[in-house]
């Protein structure tokens, strides 16, 4: 899981098993006025902040602008912030309800812009997979797959779009999902379940 | 930690959706990011008072629909204005006196007029025989300080005006010459700001 900050991992696994919100001291070092220490907190949760709010709108600048905004909004509001909840379960649920509000006001006006792949991307199994089975020239494959796999993701409804990509690409639990949407872990599965059923009928092509 | 899926087995949805963990962007992205973030941030935590704001977001909104009208009042007063303004009307008629007296007898922002003799001597003051409109490149300084910088300077270039309107008679020459003077003094006329 690569992706993945090593830290922000560590929050993830940290709240799972019970322990102390690793960013606990941070966020009181800017309660009590360290205003650097909110540059630490951004540049530990800010790519994986950006990737699931991208995954939302599937365009990069609006992904940047509401990033920008929740980290804008964490930093006015850190000090209402009483650790009853990890912080970045914290920050993620006023990221995703801004992106959400965001992709409301805007739903009849919606403008795809695709974020680069990485270079890893050529080798990674999946292409491989497909290039081998399809007989298709990998970069051709790779814009191809990266298309219609945002064109899925932006056919489903709000609600299982968000359980999907917080999920399925970012590696959160269904607790922390639970915690983030403000649902029940069973109302989480049950959302996932069904999504999982829309987008195999999007992409049966990939998947024979 | 990704899931390698195998040539041999079918892909499910979830090995696609790891796919799209390769979307990332570069390094460059997240300076301006991190820039842009601060300059926000900045800007959040200054609050100006609320008419300020009002008059900010006025100006806003106003500003696109404000270019037009006028790019097209500064064309027009280029085309029509300007040139009337660098012609000057001259009057001849005797019947002008109590406008111009009432306007000199007026004292200027500073009244100490010295020595109007010497500036009449200095300066002087064209007449004509009839009304016609002269190009201010055959009028003395004294007609063509019309570069107006301030309401002060405005003010005196009224009385300048004014005297356009004096007769050839020596009382109205010596009001002509004074206000030149106090113009001169006060409002730093010299041939300089003529336009020509």
């Amino acid at each position: 899981m690569h992706h993945i900050g090593a830290k922000t991992l560590a929050s993830t696994q940290a709240l799972t098993v019970g322990q102390a919100d690793p960013d606990r001291a941070l966020v009181q070092r800017v309660q009590a006025g360290d205003v650097s220490a909110f540059d630490q907190l951004v540049r530990t949760h800010r790519q994986r902040l950006y990737s699931v709010i991208y995954n939302l709108t599937a365009n990069r600048e609006d992904a940047a602008d509401l990033t920008q905004d929740a980290f804008i909004k964490a930093f006015r509001s850190i000090h209402r912030f009483r650790g009853r909840s990890s912080f970045f379960t914290w920050l993620y649920r006023i990221a995703v309800n801004s992106a959400l509000s965001h992709l409301k006001r805007n739903r009849y006006r919606q403008f795809f812009s695709f974020e680069k792949l990485d270079e890893t991307v050529s080798q990674s199994d999946i292409v491989e997979y497909l290039c081998a089975k399809n007989q298709s020239d990998k970069p051709a494959l790779m814009k191809e797959l990266q298309e219609k796999l945002n064109e899925a993701l932006q056919k489903l409804s709000l609600k299982h779009r968000t359980v999907v990509i917080l999920h399925d690409i970012e590696g959160f639990s269904h607790q922390e999902i639970a915690q983030i949407t403000q649902t029940t872990e069973g109302t989480v599965r049950s959302r996932l379940h069904y999504a999982k059923q829309q987008l195999q009928g999007y992409l049966k092509d990939y998947l024979d | 930690m990704e899931h390698s899926p195998k040539p041999s087995r079918h892909l499910a949805v979830e090995d696609l959706l790891r796919f799209k963990r390769h979307e990332r962007p570069d390094d460059a992205f997240w300076a301006g990011f991190d820039h842009a973030l601060h300059q926000r941030t900045l800007q959040s935590l200054v609050r100006f008072p609320w008419h300020h704001r009002l008059l900010h977001s006025a100006q806003q909104l106003l500003r696109p629909a404000l270019i037009m009208p006028a790019a097209a009042a500064i064309a027009l007063f280029t085309f029509f204005a300007a040139p009337q303004a660098s012609i000057i009307s001259v009057q001849t008629t005797p019947a002008v006196s109590s406008y111009s007296k009432a306007a000199f007898e007026t004292p200027g922002p500073s009244a100490s007029v010295q020595a109007p003799a010497l500036a009449a001597e200095s300066t002087p003051v064209t007449q004509t025989s009839d009304a016609t409109l002269l190009p201010l490149r055959s009028l003395p300084v004294v007609y063509a300080t019309d570069t107006l910088q301030s309401d002060r300077d405005h003010q005196g270039y009224q009385r300048l005006h004014a005297s356009e309107s004096l007769t050839a008679e020596t009382e109205h020459l010596d009001y002509a010459a004074s206000v030149y003077t106090v113009a001169q003094a006060t409002y730093a006329v010299t041939p300089a700001n003529v336009l020509y």
